[in-house]
């Protein structure tokens, strides 16, 4: 994966243009502000966040919103809902109508559509200034920039890392696995017919096999762990398909074999998507998935009785790779047509200071970027410790608008094998034929 | 006089423009929410768009794409199976409750409003409640066969192409008969007690009689019901995306959803748009053909 300095050039460039600091006002308002809102007339802003719909996120962000107005009375903000599923539907929608938010939800998935549609302000980085963008993650300042545009200001932290049954592993004292090959075995150690009847009645793991995007991109990460790249960047800057290397072959064999052939996880595979698979551990019937740290949420929202069980560790990998995940973030930027682009900066900078991004933590058990804040996080409650461990070797995947076609082409691969009985092989040969097609249909 | 003739004139015009005042309103809103966005459809199908400010003229390239995209050709055939399935299923079964109703049965109207409240779910309902029955884990399907030792351990029935498609086909059948069987009784009681009188006198036998009266009597609902429910069925897309979002592997792509999947999850606007004027295409020439088989003597 390439690691671009984008970051530190973006912070240089901000530094020398100077950005304006709204003096004193960090002080007194507990976050980065650096425009003199109070001074900017009577403001209104339209926020379109896909968390405000969430039984546990939107109560928070309406609150943090009530806070802000009345910290300004003369900012209003109206909370606008659009479920994450709908949200480039509506978006497209929203564009093509010229009735976009002044602040919507975006995520690396979409970032490069609307960066191409041009959707957003140029200057986000500069609105938000150089103090606040030093505070972030670079992965997220990376993730969120896409040919040296920085798209969207990051907020979600998605590092992907295994959460698992602390209090299993240390009643039966296995070590954290480091490989797919230790992990298989711990597994095996953790499947077991607890109540005696006969029927193995708690599977040592569990993965997500549903047809669509969350599994999918879950598999992606975990073909990572096998050195695999759904996409190559060629020298030239030309894209090709990684389906066909022998890292992609072993990653889908390892996959679907822990999946459904082992007999380490439950059964029905391709009906268990992200919600089965974190309804299962919180019922005790599963002890090991991979995601990103919102599982626990819905873990500990499942069942309050696995607060204090869970733990997480870095993504396990196959023989001789290193330690690596996936960085992916979902964030907010601020519509071309917003009339007031400093106040609605200023306003993303208060929903995400420190204090905020742990409170949202508490409220969601989502990962912030903001460093300060994740540290803060971990020293708190060591069921994030593996997912603070997984960033430091986290990559993100190159920016390209076919990687949702890729993705499903995976997701057809295992499917087919698993319900259709077709070979791991004939099935890797189409799913390479699918993706080439696909590549060579975006790459011209 | 002239005067005359033009006051005259004007109030002809009037008065010749009074129907369409009246047809008016109708017009325009057909023209704004079905013409104008099939137009539309039909004019980005010959783009490669974003929808916003990337518009590159293709010509026809998506459908001649479409027509090698195995893809769709596959998603095609799987959506003639789903409805010939479904249509017939709504219609054999619509036929015997209609009959079995439309006789002097206790509790008719009890009958009545429970054989038509799965047409009042909505499809989301419909399709969460079967994903739960027909789950492998826990479904309760699953657990009856296994408490009735018919299963010895649980049946993935939507996480299997052999029963996946099968058991989609089924809740669809069972989600819109009642629309059929509502109207084929409706039809049943309007034919003449007479008939079936004369052709008892006549000798028929039930059957004959079925062949003979209820049939030709029928026809007009028949052919109506037949057409609307065919279209409906080949659109189908709600209650197949909820239980398998076309899966497992392809199993129950149909080609809604792989327009669907086009569009809103690859961004191609054009494609998908042209797939989408093939489905308008065999949509009107199943309401002419059926029109044609159908059409009274």
């Amino acid at each position: 994966m390439k690691k671009n300095y984008l970051a530190i050039m973006m912070a240089a460039a901000m530094a020398l243009s100077g950005a304006t600091v709204y003096a004193g006002a960090e002080e007194d308002k507990g976050y980065n502000s650096t425009f003199d809102v109070a001074s900017a007339g009577d403001v209104t802003l339209d926020v379109m966040i896909t968390s405000l719909g969430d039984s546990d996120g939107g109560p928070f962000l309406r609150g943090v919103m009530e806070k802000y107005q009345e910290m300004y009375p003369n900012v209003t903000l109206n909370p606008v809902e659009c479920s994450m599923n709908e949200l480039y539907t509506t978006l497209i929608t929203q564009a093509t109508s010229g009735t976009l938010p002044d602040i919507f939800t975006m995520s690396e998935a979409y970032s490069a559509n609307c960066l191409e549609m041009g959707m957003g302000i140029d200057n986000l980085a500069d609105l938000l200034g150089e103090d606040y963008m030093n505070g972030l993650l670079d992965a997220a300042v990376e993730n969120s920039t896409v040919d040296g545009h920085f798209v969207y200001m990051p907020w979600q932290n998605n590092t992907t890392a295994m959460v698992y049954r602390k209090d299993l592993f240390d009643e039966k004292g296995l070590a954290v696995p480091t490989t797919w090959d230790e992990y298989l075995e711990t597994a095996k150690a953790l499947t077991e017919d607890t109540d005696g009847d006969g029927t193995v009645d708690r599977y040592g793991s569990v993965f997500a096999g549903t047809r669509n995007d969350s599994a999918e991109s879950r598999f992606q990460t975990f073909a990572l762990t096998f050195g695999a790249d759904f996409v190559k960047v060629n020298e030239d800057g030309s894209v090709a398909s990684g389906f066909d290397t022998d890292e992609y072959k072993n990653a889908m064999k390892t996959f679907i074999d822990i999946a459904v052939n082992e007999g380490v996880s439950p059964a029905g595979f391709v009906e268990t998507g992200y919600s089965e698979a974190y309804t299962m551990i919180a019922a005790d019937q599963a002890a090991m998935f991979f995601s990103g740290s919102n599982v626990l949420g819905g873990i500990y929202n499942s069942n309050p009785d696995m607060r204090g069980k869970m733990g997480s560790f870095p993504m396990p990998t196959a023989e001789g790779v290193d330690p690596v995940t996936s960085f992916s973030s979902v964030g907010m930027t601020i519509s071309n047509s917003c009339k007031n682009p400093e106040v609605a900066a200023d306003f993303l900078k208060y929903l995400t200071s420190v204090d905020n991004s742990i409170e949202w933590n508490k409220a969601t058990c989502r990962l912030p970027v903001v460093k300060e804040a994740i540290d803060a996080i971990v020293a708190e409650d060591e069921a994030y410790a593996g997912f603070a461990e997984a960033s430091a070797n986290a990559v993100i995947y190159p920016a390209f608008a076919g990687l949702a076609e890729l993705r499903d082409a995976s997701g057809e691969c295992w499917q087919r094998v698993v319900s259709e009985g077709v070979s791991v092989d004939d099935a890797l040969a189409d799913a390479a034929a699918k993706a080439e097609e696909a590549v060579k249909t975006y790459s011209n | 006089m002239n005067n005359s003739k033009t006051r005259l004139s004007a109030r002809q015009i009037r008065t010749k423009m009074t129907p369409y005042w009246f047809i008016a309103p109708a017009t325009i809103t057909i023209l704004c929410l079905v013409v104008y966005p099939i137009l539309y459809g039909i004019y980005i199908s010959f783009f490669d768009t974003n929808l916003v400010n990337k518009w590159k003229f293709v010509g026809l390239k998506y459908y001649l794409q479409s027509m090698t995209d195995a893809s769709f050709l596959h998603s095609l055939g799987k959506t003639m199976i789903f409805t010939v399935c479904v249509v017939g299923g709504h219609f054999i079964i619509g036929f015997i409750l209609a009959s079995i109703l439309n006789g002097k049965i206790k509790f008719r109207t009890i009958f009545r409003g429970i054989l038509i409240l799965p047409w009042l779910f909505p499809d989301v309902v419909i399709a969460y409640l079967y994903k739960w029955i027909l789950n492998t884990q826990g479904g309760i399907l699953n657990q009856l066969l296994m408490e009735m030792h018919i299963i010895s351990e649980p049946v993935g029935w939507l996480s299997t192409s052999a029963t996946a498609f099968p058991c989609v086909i089924m809740v669809s059948i069972w989600k819109g008969f009642p629309l059929v069987l509502v109207q084929i009784l409706a039809g049943m009681q309007t034919i003449s007690a007479d008939l079936y009188e004369a052709a008892d006198i006549d000798g028929a036998t039930r059957m004959q009689k079925f062949r003979y009266v209820t049939l030709p009597s029928l026809k007009p609902i028949l052919t109506t019901i037949l057409i609307l429910d065919t279209v409906w069925v080949f659109k189908q897309f709600t209650l197949i995306w909820l239980m398998t979002s076309g899966g497992p592997g392809s199993a129950t792509m149909v080609s809604a959803i792989e327009i669907y999947k086009n569009a809103f999850s690859y961004f191609k606007y054009g494609y998908a748009s042209a797939q989408s004027v093939y489905i308008l295409l065999i949509c009107y020439l199943i309401g002419v053909v059926f029109r044609r088989l159908l059409r009274d003597e």
